[in-house]
């Protein structure tokens, strides 16, 4: 993995961007992302309101960056509680084997076959919408995808020929896993987390939207996506605006990701790579 | 036998299902009889009448043995707000859903890995970036958005295509009329897993491609596509297979936002409903129908995963 | 790699063949009637789906689900949009001289869809199913029956254990189900909660589930055979969809949010129709915290509430604002109640000689006593969740804080409220059938949240529902109105009017709180 390499990937500076703007932005901008201007509603992006105003007379770009630092919040959050959940579950899972496998597996297949809309809502219902319980639930609904996908990588490299060969030179389980198995992973994980990711501030928009996620007026691009909807053919903006700061976060960290990835391909006589 | 023994432990994992949600249940402020009660008029002592009459108010492991019992004997139980048995009110809604998730899988299935191979071949140059770029685009894109899109151009101004149900109302089933109406909704719901199997087939082939097992087919003197077809993508299909088998239940969770747009008569909305009524035998119904579906999709992908390569271990 | 794209190209040709198919089923054209014959197809678009085909069952708060029920049934009696009692099952009726009994006259002519002659044996096993306390039956209507007797095949007898104004109209509205056919069986298991044999002027063909409920007209209904022939209920969940489908003309009927009022204005070949309706929303408050019990306090609130703003935005214009616990479609309505204006200067003055003052973070303090409480409210509302938005706002601009509390609805309104679990609740109010709310207002009645209590008005209502005369009845609540006007245990906010569009071909259709398709027989089709 080379940090060189990732710290001139323009997509990591892109996120970075992203989220500054969300964090400094809305102080910047001046402007209050929930005053309301009932004299203002619904009106289309244009001078004065860069991205319009929603149906309480809010811009919406302050709204924006406000709501990104939500939707941040529990869609890196929750990816990160998904992702080290299911890495360990995932490499332990792999490595060991047997009856460890088995137990883990089966356990994840539990929390799989769960209906991950009753879970949101039984437990929005039991715990509140408070942001930090959301980004921990939404994580767990989210690590088991991981943790499969990460057993069976592991189980691929455990039986890969460089793999024999360094346990056949002596090396021990833990050099093993260090220095071969862990980094052929990272692309594996990379994608498999950033999905996460997406999925996790898809699963705050749709919790949100059924009344249960996050309170008025507290806003995550989530919660402006889903009243967007009611005025979709009249007032189109509301959705575009959110949907492309999800679709930018997401391509960027889906890029950073990327740029994790295995070492510099040589050339060869391959076309492609 | 493998086999037997994953079907043992399948079974074991349904039986903790129904259990953990039974237990929840008992958690969830509320109950069924809440809603058969107008709260206005009805006194409290109305609401516990009925309890009795739904053989609510009997010790909660007798109503718990008498849920497993009735289950062994194939028995769901009768959903007490819309008077009809649990298991016929979610087999009419399951095919439907079935068929729906179904299409789009196969769909996001061929189209996603077309494109992922696509992807991972070209993947220097700016015809790389486009083709890394759109399928990103598309599992980010919300659902409802580009259906509404969709519904707007292709049915209402276009006439092309049917803007929503299954049938047209009143008509007899006929797999052409299901056909029509089935495309946009497959669309739909498709969109975001031909994304995420299109990124996945071509991070996988990219590491394999690019790995020293692959140098020494080509050391071996193969061909750029036999390579490809014979040693690439079986190896790149075990994450996907994994990816292919546990998409399934995440289906339902997308369906329900096609469901209701397109007014599709599946199990998605009929789970947010049941919740929101506090139905629960149906909860219960779709926990456990649901839950063996996963359970089962999970198990056949590990037997998949069996058949494209013995040589890894499954257990 | 050629494989693949060979079957894209196959399933990318399959597709475009399907979308190229035979021509879409849509709304029949509407052929000339033969003289006199039902004829024609009326789409009828609905967001829900009733639960179940069977009247025993039906909830009356569950109000958008009533739609077919008022085609397929009847019952004894109907209520008029001007509140007069037509016959429907019934011809006519009398009380007895101490108007503890009424003897019901059942038209001859009234038949079941399979034939058979509605008699007074239905109409008395009906009630009997409703008051059995072993079913889960909706028990509207049957608070005061002790006894329904079968004086002669076409006469019923109720005897009622105390004078109850509520009989007639929610027990008379009460619809009449087939003894032949549902007596001895499990009436919350038969097939029958999904196969109805009704009387009414329309008979059950069909229910595709979550899609459609098909209906053909009955052509030997007693009261006159419908004109339009099939009448299909089309279940679309998203409203976009519903409107879309308007402009396509899919659907020939549909309920409009205001939002898209301009929108399906504009589509020529629909009309508006626009409606008052009894149903409004308040908020009430908890008078048994200490905060509430400042008559101050409630004043201040009701003047800075900004009502008839929150009419225009939230409700485009399309609602009424309201004084207390009646709306202006109500025949109860008192339009002499107080009045408060918006006027959030009087608000602050009326606090500040109450004692109340900035505290440090700019919200009003007394004693320690900051002025924030949490309003709940149903959290699939976005009606309400916009106008509380808004509240929250101009609230704030007086130095009152208020936080939204989102609830499960049914939460909200079976256990929240009652119990007395909130501070102050945001709420539907749904007195459709008689304009009588004393649970909610009487001192310990069962439905009274806020806790209000008031000798006067008890009194009140104990006359009001001790005579049958409308006229007295219309006198004394038009009394309570101005003493919930005075007293405020609730913000009174507004009603929203009912906007239906409808197709220009569909001729008849008269709005009512109750049930829009009341005489649905009587609707023509060009």
């Amino acid at each position: 993995m080379s940090w060189r390499r990732l710290a001139r990937s323009p997509a990591l500076w892109g996120l970075a961007l992203i989220c500054a703007a969300c964090i400094v932005g809305p102080l910047l901008l001046g402007v209050d992302a929930e005053a309301i201007d009932l004299s203002a509603r619904l009106i289309p992006p244009g001078p004065g309101h860069l991205l319009g105003t929603d149906e309480n007379g809010r811009d919406v770009l302050a709204r924006l960056l406000v709501g990104g630092r939500v939707s941040l919040f529990v869609g890196f959050g929750a990816g990160l509680v998904a992702g080290v959940l299911g890495a360990a579950v995932g490499l332990t899972a792999g490595w060991v084997g047997g009856l460890v496998s088995a137990v883990l597996m089966r356990l994840t297949d539990f929390a799989f076959a769960f209906p991950t809309i009753f879970v949101l809502l039984l437990a929005a219902t039991l715990v509140g919408g408070g942001v930090p319980q959301l980004t921990i639930l939404v994580g767990l609904t989210l690590w088991m995808t991981i943790g499969r996908v990460v057993r069976g990588r592991v189980l691929e490299l455990r039986q890969a020929p460089f793999v024999e060969a360094a346990a056949a030179l002596g090396a021990s389980p833990w050099r093993l896993v260090g220095r071969h198995v862990l980094p052929n992973l990272q692309e594996t994980l990379a994608v498999a987390v950033v999905l996460a990711i997406h999925h996790a501030i898809l699963s705050e928009s749709t919790v949100s939207f059924l009344g249960l996620g996050l309170r008025p007026p507290l806003a995550s691009w989530g919660t402006m996506l889903a009243n967007s909807q009611a005025y979709l053919a009249t007032s189109p903006w509301l959705a575009v605006a959110p949907g492309l700061a999800i679709a930018f976060t997401v391509l960027a960290t889906y890029a950073v990701a990327q740029s994790l990835s295995l070492p510099q391909e040589t050339a060869s006589r391959f076309r492609g790579p | 036998m493998f086999l037997a023994r994953r079907l043992a432990q399948a079974a074991l994992v349904l039986w903790l299902l129904v259990t953990a949600m039974f237990v929840a249940l008992q958690w969830l402020p509320g109950g069924p009889a809440a809603f058969l009660a107008d709260p206005e008029f009805e006194s409290p002592e109305r609401i516990t009448q009925i309890e009795r009459n739904l053989g609510l108010d009997r010790p909660l492991l007798v109503q718990y043995e008498g849920y497993l019992a009735g289950l062994l004997h194939g028995e769901l139980g009768w959903s007490p707000h819309q008077n009809a048995p649990v298991a016929r009110l979610i087999g009419e809604r399951l095919g439907p859903s079935l068929l729906l998730m179904a299409t789009a899988f196969t769909l996001a299935l061929v189209v996603g890995t077309a494109w992922g191979t696509l992807a991972a071949w070209h993947a220097r140059g700016p015809v790389g970036a486009l083709l890394d770029a759109v399928p990103v685009l598309a599992v980010t894109a919300p659902g409802f958005w580009i259906g509404l899109l969709l519904i707007y151009v292709l049915a209402i101004e276009l006439r092309l295509l049917p803007s929503g149900g299954m049938l047209p109302p009143g008509s007899e089933a006929s797999p052409w009329l299901v056909l029509r109406h089935l495309i946009l909704p497959t669309v739909v719901l498709a969109l975001p897993w031909v994304g995420t199997f299109a990124l996945y087939t071509r991070s996988s082939l990219r590491a394999i491609l690019v790995s020293d097992y692959l140098r020494t087919a080509w050391a071996k003197g193969l061909a750029d596509r036999g390579v490809l077809w014979q040693h690439a993508l079986p190896n790149a299909a075990i994450p996907l297979v994994t990816m292919a088998g546990i998409s399934i239940p995440h289906l339902l969770g997308n369906a329900v936002v096609v469901e209701q747009l397109f007014a599709w008569p599946g199990i998605g909305r009929l789970a947010v409903e049941s919740l929101l009524r506090r139905d629960y035998p149906v909860m219960l119904g779709i926990v456990l129908v649901v839950g063996l579906a996963a359970i089962l999709a999970n198990l056949v992908a590990d037997v998949v995963y069996h058949l494209v390569d013995p040589g890894v271990r499954v257990e | 790699m050629l494989g693949i794209s060979r079957s894209v190209c196959w399933l990318l040709a399959l597709a475009l063949c399907a979308a190229c198919g035979p021509p879409q089923m849509g709304p029949t054209a509407a052929g000339q009637p033969a003289a006199g014959q039902p004829a024609g197809q009326v789409v009828l678009g609905s967001s829900e789906e009733p639960l179940h085909l069977n009247p025993l069952f039906l909830l009356p708060h569950h109000f958008p689900q009533h739609a077919p029920y008022v085609m397929l049934f009847d019952s004894l009696l109907q209520i008029a949009p001007d509140g007069r009692f037509l016959p429907r099952l019934a011809e006519r009726w009398e009380p007895s001289a101490d108007n503890l009994s009424f003897t019901f006259h059942l038209n001859p002519q009234a038949r079941w869809h399979d034939g058979q002659p509605v008699t007074a044996e239905d109409v008395r096993f009906t009630f009997a199913a409703l008051m059995d306390p072993s079913q889960n039956t909706a028990r509207d209507g049957t608070e005061a029956l002790t006894a329904v007797e079968v004086l002669d095949p076409q006469t019923v007898r109720f005897t009622l254990k105390h004078i109850d104004p509520l009989f007639l109209p929610k027990g008379g509205s009460r619809a009449i189900v087939p003894a032949h056919l549902l007596a001895g069986k499990d009436l919350a298991r038969d097939p029958f909660n999904q196969q109805p044999v009704g009387s009414g002027p329309y008979r059950f063909v069909s229910w595709q589930a979550a899609s459609s409920i098909v209906m053909d007209a009955n052509p030997d209904y007693f009261l006159g055979a419908p004109h339009i022939g099939r009448m299909v209920f089309k279940i679309v969940p998203d409203q976009n969809v519903l409107v879309a489908q308007l402009r396509s003309g899919e659907l020939d009927y549909g309920l409009v949010e205001p939002r898209d009022v301009r929108q399906v204005e504009a589509i020529p070949g629909l009309r508006l129709v626009e409606a008052p309706s009894p149903r409004y929303y308040s908020i009430g408050l908890n008078l048994r915290l200490p905060l509430f019990q400042d008559l101050a306090v409630r004043k201040a609130l009701m003047l800075a509430t900004p009502r008839q703003e929150l009419v225009a935005q939230v409700l485009e214009g399309h609602g009424v604002v309201l004084q207390a616990n009646a709306t202006p479609a109500s025949w109860a309505y008192n339009p002499e109640a107080p009045q408060y204006p918006y006027d959030p200067e009087q608000a602050r003055t009326l606090l500040r000689d109450a004692g109340w003052t900035p505290g440090a973070d700019g919200v009003l303090a007394k004693d320690g006593q900051r002025l924030a409480f949490a309003v709940s409210y149903a959290s699939n509302e976005k009606q309400t969740e916009q106008a509380l938005v808004i509240l929250q706002q101009r609230y704030k601009a007086i130095g009152v804080s208020i936080t939204l509390n989102g609830l499960d609805a049914t939460e909200l309104l079976n256990n929240h409220w009652p119990k007395g679990e909130f501070e102050a609740s945001f709420q539907l109010w749904n007195p459709v059938y008689d304009p009588d709310q004393n649970s909610s207002l009487r001192t310990g009645g069962s439905y009274n949240g806020s806790g209000y209590s008031k000798p006067a008005v008890d009194w009140l209502f104990a006359e009001a529902l001790s005579t049958l005369d409308q006229g007295a009845r219309k006198r004394l609540y038009g009394q309570i109105q101005t003493i919930l006007a005075q007293d405020l245990p609730s913000i009174w906010l507004y009603s929203n009017n009912e906007v239906h569009a409808v197709s220009r071909r569909i001729g008849g259709l008269q709005p009512h709180p109750i049930n829009t398709f009341w005489n649905v027989k009587d609707w023509t089709l060009q």
